[in-house]
């Protein structure tokens, strides 16, 4: 299993840092990676300060971008080889499995639960998919975290 | 008579239309699509600084102003030694505010004497040993060159080898040249 410290959302944001990829601008699938984690990073920043229809836009832009890139690929990767010497972390499922879990967050914020509990669903089928193809120790806990916000609740 | 030519006139246009749009078709599938993407919107290029192979450090500041060309280049890559000769006719281009760096990535600076012996550049090789500067860009394949405007913005990029003495790569330089 790869530790946290090694694969985490701060060195995914760290690594796509720098030239601005917009959805206009994205011609390869190396682009649509490094957009949808650019607006990734957007979101979060908007989540973490209650900007919630601001961070909402932006999350499904983030994974309007990762779902064309998993239309070609769909696999996981804490070791995605890009060129000689140098590769990425390259977590497209886990991250959009993200997405859907702070979108999920802001729908029960907003006292709407039925689409919370899609986005939840939908949430962890991707995480599974991302463990399948790397066990990682954020993908474990983003699971066991989703399995606790979708176990029925008691009275 | 007068129905034959009438049949005639009809086939001849027929004939005609389906010729011009075989035509169309043919064109468009034999125009090779330009090897350079133009950026949408105002993409400010990251600031960097590098060590060239002289050991003197270069600030991508300092070219404010300037037309700068970013080739990102290794020596094992078959596509940057093809098009790696090429450079040097845009030595030209100087005098009117022209930049030019080949950033290597991850490469010792022996090893890329050793390739300058055999292929000399008349620009500058900066050395980006850790792939710092590459992952700023979002390099992913070599080689990648950017085009950068007098106002720091990123307006085009090409991914694969170029042929600098051809038309359309030289007019681009040109026109961003131009532009003040």
């Amino acid at each position: 299993m790869i530790l946290l410290q090694e694969v985490n959302l701060e060195a995914v944001f760290e690594e796509n840092e720098g030239l601005e990829v917009t959805r206009e601008n994205a011609k390869e699938l190396r682009d649509f990676y490094r957009g949808g984690v650019q607006q990734k990073a957007k979101a979060e920043k908007e989540f973490q300060e209650k900007g919630y229809p601001v961070a909402m836009k932006l999350y499904l832009s983030s994974n309007e971008l990762f779902s064309t890139l998993l239309e070609y690929i769909d696999r996981d990767s804490a070791e995605y080889n890009l060129f000689e010497g140098t590769s990425i972390l390259f977590f497209p499922n886990l991250l959009v499995a993200d997405n859907h879990l702070k979108m999920g967050r802001i729908h029960d914020a907003m006292g709407r639960q039925r689409p919370a509990y899609r986005n939840w669903k939908r949430a962890l089928s991707l995480v599974r998919r991302s463990l399948e193809s790397e066990r990682t120790e954020w993908g474990l806990a983003l699971q066991q975290e989703l399995l606790l916000l979708l176990a029925p609740k008691k009275d | 008579m007068g129905q034959m030519v009438k049949w005639w006139i009809v086939l001849f246009c027929a004939l005609f239309f389906w010729m011009q749009g075989s035509e169309g078709k043919f064109t468009r599938s034999w125009a090779s699509p330009s090897i350079f993407h133009t950026y949408v919107g105002q993409m400010r290029a990251p600031d960097f600084s590098l060590e060239d192979l002289q050991g003197k450090m270069v600030n991508i500041r300092d070219y404010r102003g300037q037309v700068v060309l970013l080739n990102f280049w290794a020596t094992w890559c078959p596509d940057c030694r093809k098009e790696g000769p090429s450079f040097n006719t845009l030595h030209q281009y100087r005098s009117q505010g022209f930049a030019l760096f080949r950033i290597n990535t991850k490469e010792s600076r022996e090893t890329i004497r050793k390739f300058l012996e055999k292929k000399p550049s008349q620009f500058s090789i900066l050395l980006d040993t850790k792939g710092k500067v590459g992952r700023l860009f979002g390099v992913w394949a070599h080689p990648t060159t950017y085009l950068i405007d007098r106002q720091g913005i990123v307006r085009c990029r090409s991914v694969g080898a170029v042929d600098w003495t051809d038309a359309e790569a030289k007019g681009i330089i040109e026109q961003l040249l131009n532009e003040r």
